[in-house]
């Protein structure tokens, strides 16, 4: 798993928006867009790239969308959910970034936030 | 609004289509429905905005990344069958190093730009008239042309001149190749010396010389402090002024000229003070540069105005004479007609491998598709779009031709460091400067794409066309019809085998040929005879001197033990030099726009046609009774004879040459003196060396036992005379004829064998593929054959017949291609006709044997199949 890390940013970005449950291509988007105050906006090209190599490498999976969501379904659109590999080299990915953050920090790199 | 919905969705398809169509198949209405939810939501300017831009950023990516994948997908399809790479990269390696050596040798020869900048901007002038096409230019004729031209920004004239060259007072003078140019030369050509400088106007008639920079490197050790010597030029004491850089090699593509020397030192160097005033003396080259103004076109029909005028003022030089004016390229083609048509010969076989080599790879291709017919069915079925897996295909093209380029480029490399290494044998600086540079590699590179195109194309759209449902049906035994007597595969290696067959009796008739030409005598001895030349001119003779030194080298080498004879003459016959003259016969009709003909001429001394075995069939042989004061006399050829007085006898007749009246006074039997080639004997002259007097000469001495024993007596009797004499070109005749005089006939008869066997053993590979191939898809029915009571000897009777069936069809149509092409060959075969009889019944039972050998180990191995076995498998 270690060969793939660093994750890109927009990969770990989708596996973070896809934690807490099953999304479509376009509530990724805007969770992306939200949690990080729309300092982070990723366009439908780099979303459906990183999507197509996700799925390949089998961090995630295409799912039937839950019963909550049929209501505005648009058969066009297509759920991913996480899988167990992506959840793993996501947290792995978000220790090695807590880790680097940690030796910047004891370094002094880092202006005190609140 | 509505509108503004529908034209904005129209938009996003558009962009979609920029994405690789698997990727758009997948995600493209997905990201349509996400366009239109952000299109709800967001402000419609900035959106269409970013989103073109989202659309140019990652659409790049994607097809790369696709890319990429074909390039991993084929890498390790290639990895599982290295027998079928193996093959394929040896079949394209052979194909393209074939065409990149040919190439790089016709490039050589004659393709190449010359080293200056801007070469297309170079044109050549020549005098032109009915007798001498092409004829080079007078020094008053060169001047009146350039003190008229508008149209060439500068002429650069020359003329090679040979020259001895003394480093050091007490060293000894070697003789060079020397170049007379006028003080403009180098500014025409737009090239600078790498060091010192090149000539000023100033410098016409003073001793100054510029070095090449090979004769810089050889004579001079690359020591800069060179400029500013003073070094002996021809005995005349010469400053040198500059080198030339290593990128400039002349004008000329195969001669190289070693020091440049300012015209105005020609009649001191010739020992003649009217050297340059002559109109009718015509041994200077031009070439001039156009102005950025003016086109060639422009500039020749200026050229034909001066032409025109330079008749009218000078009739008696200059009567029936133009000038004519050319792009450098154009004249090369246009003046070397034997070359451009060796360069054409050899592209054309060259490109015939490869066609052979691309039918190879093709039918390997073509035989896995078979087998991939299967998986590429289910991938359509399945979805997979054919543009994309056209994609794939055309990718394991283009990498299978660029692995087989790279080592053609490394076969390639080994075949144009040989042909580099050819010397003539001569003391002249002459080579071909082939060298595997960019232009080679550019060709090396499109030889191999053009090739993947070629073999992978037809494989591809065959496995395309194919019915998915068919296919699917049918298992793995699909495509094995035999009905189908002339399927592709079947084709290809009938076009194999014709191309080699083409090949092969073309190679055989040079073969042939090149051994009767080693055989036969061309009509004078070629043996028993020291070769050595001499110009004591380069040592300060003048006429009356050099003489006397020639009687008396004559005399002294004659008294030598082991000398039967010795006798000087100007060339020696099928030498790398010649000269010819204008000459008017007494009685002989000639058209009305020619005043004379050009005729090649020896001037020799007495004995020389009995110490040559040059017998004469009629009249006598030159005496000491001719002298310069008796009555001028020479001696023609038959073929003279015949064509300048037909139905008379030539003997007693009378031509005019260099102004005087020449009784013909023997004729001599027909002998290839000029050149080896099949074609008729043109006239030729002989003149007493008394009443023609050459500077330059070479000595021939007829020996008793070995003649190369004779160098160092001969060579010391010459230093006696004169111990700073330079003596160059020494030889026996043994050598001369056997490296020089066949020359070209060899390298011409090697490089097309080469070619030959090439395609032979390609379309030896490309039969024994077909016939392996078709006897593992037809294990079955010959196990079924087997079982119901064939016997072994029929099996492999049954597919012998097939491989020498699908030969003998290309052998039958290789045959005719070759009656037809074997013309092409005249020129270069001298004692075999173009349809010898005994090549066109050899070559084929070759090509036959070879087939035999082919398809024997499939047929033997088909013979052993087990029917228990090849039943079970199914």
């Amino acid at each position: 798993m270690d060969h793939s890390l660093p994750l890109p940013p927009a990969t770990f970005h989708v596996l973070i928006a896809l934690w807490e449950g099953d999304r479509h291509g376009y509530a990724i988007m805007q969770d992306v867009a939200e949690r990080t105050n729309g300092k982070v906006k990723l366009s439908p090209g780099t979303l459906y790239g990183s999507i197509k190599r996700m799925l390949e490498l089998g961090f995630i999976q295409e799912v039937r969308p839950g019963a909550a969501e049929q209501s505005d379904a648009d058969e066009r659109r297509r759920y991913y959910r996480a899988t167990p590999l992506g959840r793993t080299v996501a947290q792995a990915e978000a220790t090695r970034l807590a880790e680097v953050l940690e030796q910047a920090k004891s370094h002094g790199l880092l202006p005190q936030i609140g | 609004m509505d509108f503004f919905r529908k034209s904005a969705n129209r938009f996003y398809q558009r962009l979609l289509r920029l994405y690789p169509e698997d990727f758009r198949a997948e995600y493209g209405s997905e990201m349509t429905a996400l366009f239109e939810d952000r299109r709800r939501n967001e402000p419609a300017i900035p959106l269409i905005f970013e989103t073109l831009i989202d659309a140019l950023r990652t659409a790049p990516k994607e097809h790369f990344s696709m890319l990429i994948q074909d390039i991993r997908f084929t890498l390790r399809t290639m990895a599982k069958n290295p027998g079928f790479v193996a093959v394929a990269l040896l079949s394209l390696a052979i194909g393209v190093g074939a065409n990149t050596a040919m190439f790089s040798f016709s490039d050589a020869l004659l393709l190449r730009p010359l080293s200056v900048p801007e070469p297309d901007r170079i044109v050549r002038v020549y005098t032109n008239s009915s007798t001498q096409p092409y004829g080079s230019v007078s020094y008053p004729d060169y001047l009146d042309i350039r003190s008229h031209s508008k149209t060439l920004a500068g002429i650069a004239l020359s003329r090679k001149i040979p020259a001895s060259l003394k480093v050091t007072a007490d060293s000894q003078a070697k003789v060079k190749l020397g170049l007379n140019v006028n003080t403009e030369f180098f500014d025409t050509l737009q090239v600078q010396a790498a060091l010192g400088r090149t000539f000023r106007k100033d410098d016409d008639d003073q001793p100054v010389v510029v070095l090449s920079h090979e004769c810089w490197k050889a004579n001079f050790l690359s020591d800069p402090a060179v400029i500013g010597r003073s070094v002996q030029v021809s005995n005349i004491a010469f400053t040198v002024i500059g080198v030339m850089p290593e990128s400039y090699t002349g004008l000329n593509r195969i001669i190289h000229e070693d020091l440049y020397i300012p015209v105005g030192m020609l009649p001191r160097l010739a020992q003649e003070p009217s050297a340059l005033e002559h109109r009718d003396r015509r041994n200077f080259d031009l070439h001039g540069r156009l102005t950025a103004r003016h086109s060639a076109e422009e500039a020749h029909a200026e050229m034909a105005t001066i032409g025109a005028s330079l008749e009218r003022e000078n009739p008696v030089s200059n009567q029936n004479r133009s000038l004519l004016l050319m792009t450098e390229r154009k004249a090369l083609f246009a003046t070397n007609g034997e070359g451009a048509m060796l360069v054409a010969l050899l592209l054309m076989l060259s490109g015939l491998v490869l066609l052979t080599a691309c039918a190879n790879v093709a039918n390997l291709l073509l035989s896995r598709a078979r087998g991939r017919a299967r998986e590429i069915a289910i991938r359509l079925a399945v979805g997979a779009g054919k543009a994309r897996l056209l994609r794939q295909l055309i990718t394991e093209s283009v990498i299978l031709a660029l692995f087989g380029g790279a080592a053609g480029l490394l076969l390639a490399s080994f075949a144009i460091r040989f042909l580099g290494s050819i010397r003539l044998p001569s003391d002249l600086p002459v080579g071909i400067p082939a060298t595997l540079d960019l232009r080679a590699l550019a060709v090396s590179l499109s030889v191999s794409l053009v090739s993947a195109l070629l073999f992978g194309l037809i494989p591809a759209f065959q496995s395309l066309r194919s019915d998915v449902a068919t296919t699917l049906k049918a298992g793995d035994t699909v495509g094995t019809s035999r009905t189908r007597r002339f399927n592709l595969r079947n084709l290809l290696v009938i076009g194999q085998v014709a191309i080699s067959m083409l090949l092969l009796i073309l190679s055989g008739l040079l073969i042939k040929d090149f051994a009767a030409t080693a055989l036969h005598s061309p009509g004078f001895r070629t043996d028993h005879i020291l070769l050595m030349n001499m110009s004591p001119t380069l040592a300060g003779y003048d006429e009356p001197r050099t003489r006397a030194f020639y009687k008396e080298l004559l005399e002294r080498v004659r008294s030598l033990p082991g000398v039967r004879s010795a006798v000087m003459a100007m060339h020696v016959p099928l030498g790398f030099t010649s000269t010819n003259i204008p000459v008017v016969v007494e009685g002989y009709q000639m058209r009305r726009d020619q005043d004379s003909v050009i005729i090649d001429f020896n001037p020799v001394t007495e004995g020389y046609f009995q110490t040559m075995r040059l017998p004469l069939v009629e009249g006598r042989e030159f005496n000491t009774h001719d002298t310069e004061s008796s009555v001028p006399v020479a001696i023609v050829n038959q073929a003279m004879a015949d064509q300048y007085w037909p139905g008379r006898n030539a003997l007693g007749g009378v031509i005019l040459l260099n102004g005087k009246r020449l009784q013909v006074v023997g004729i001599s039997r027909n002998a290839q003196l000029r050149e080896l080639s099949g074609a008729p004997v043109k006239p030729f002259v002989h003149l007493p060396f008394n009443q023609f007097y050459g500077s330059q000469m070479t000595l021939h001495v007829e020996t008793e036992g070995e003649s190369a024993h004779l160098t160092a007596p001969v060579l010391a009797e010459i230093r006696r005379l004169d111990a700073a004499l330079p003596v160059a070109e020494i030889r026996t005749i043994e050598d001369f004829f056997r490296e020089g005089a066949m020359f070209f006939n060899r390298l011409v008869m090697q490089l097309i064998v080469t070619i030959g066997a090439m395609g032979l053993l390609l379309s030896i590979i490309g039969l024994y593929g077909v016939i392996a191939y078709s006897v593992s898809r037809r294990t079955k029915e010959i196990g079924i054959r087997m079982a119901i009571g064939a016997d072994r000897a029929t099996v492999l009777r049954s597919v012998l017949l097939e491989g020498l069936g699908l030969a003998g069809f290309g052998i039958a149509i290789g045959l005719l291609a070759a009656m037809g092409a074997s013309g092409v060959l005249s020129t270069f075969l001298v004692h075999v006709g173009a349809r010898d009889v005994s090549v066109f019944l050899a070559i084929p039972l070759l090509l036959i044997a070879a087939s035999l050998g082919a398809t024997y180990f499939p047929a033997r191995r088909a013979a052993q199949v087990d029917p228990l076995i090849a039943l079970r498998n199914e």
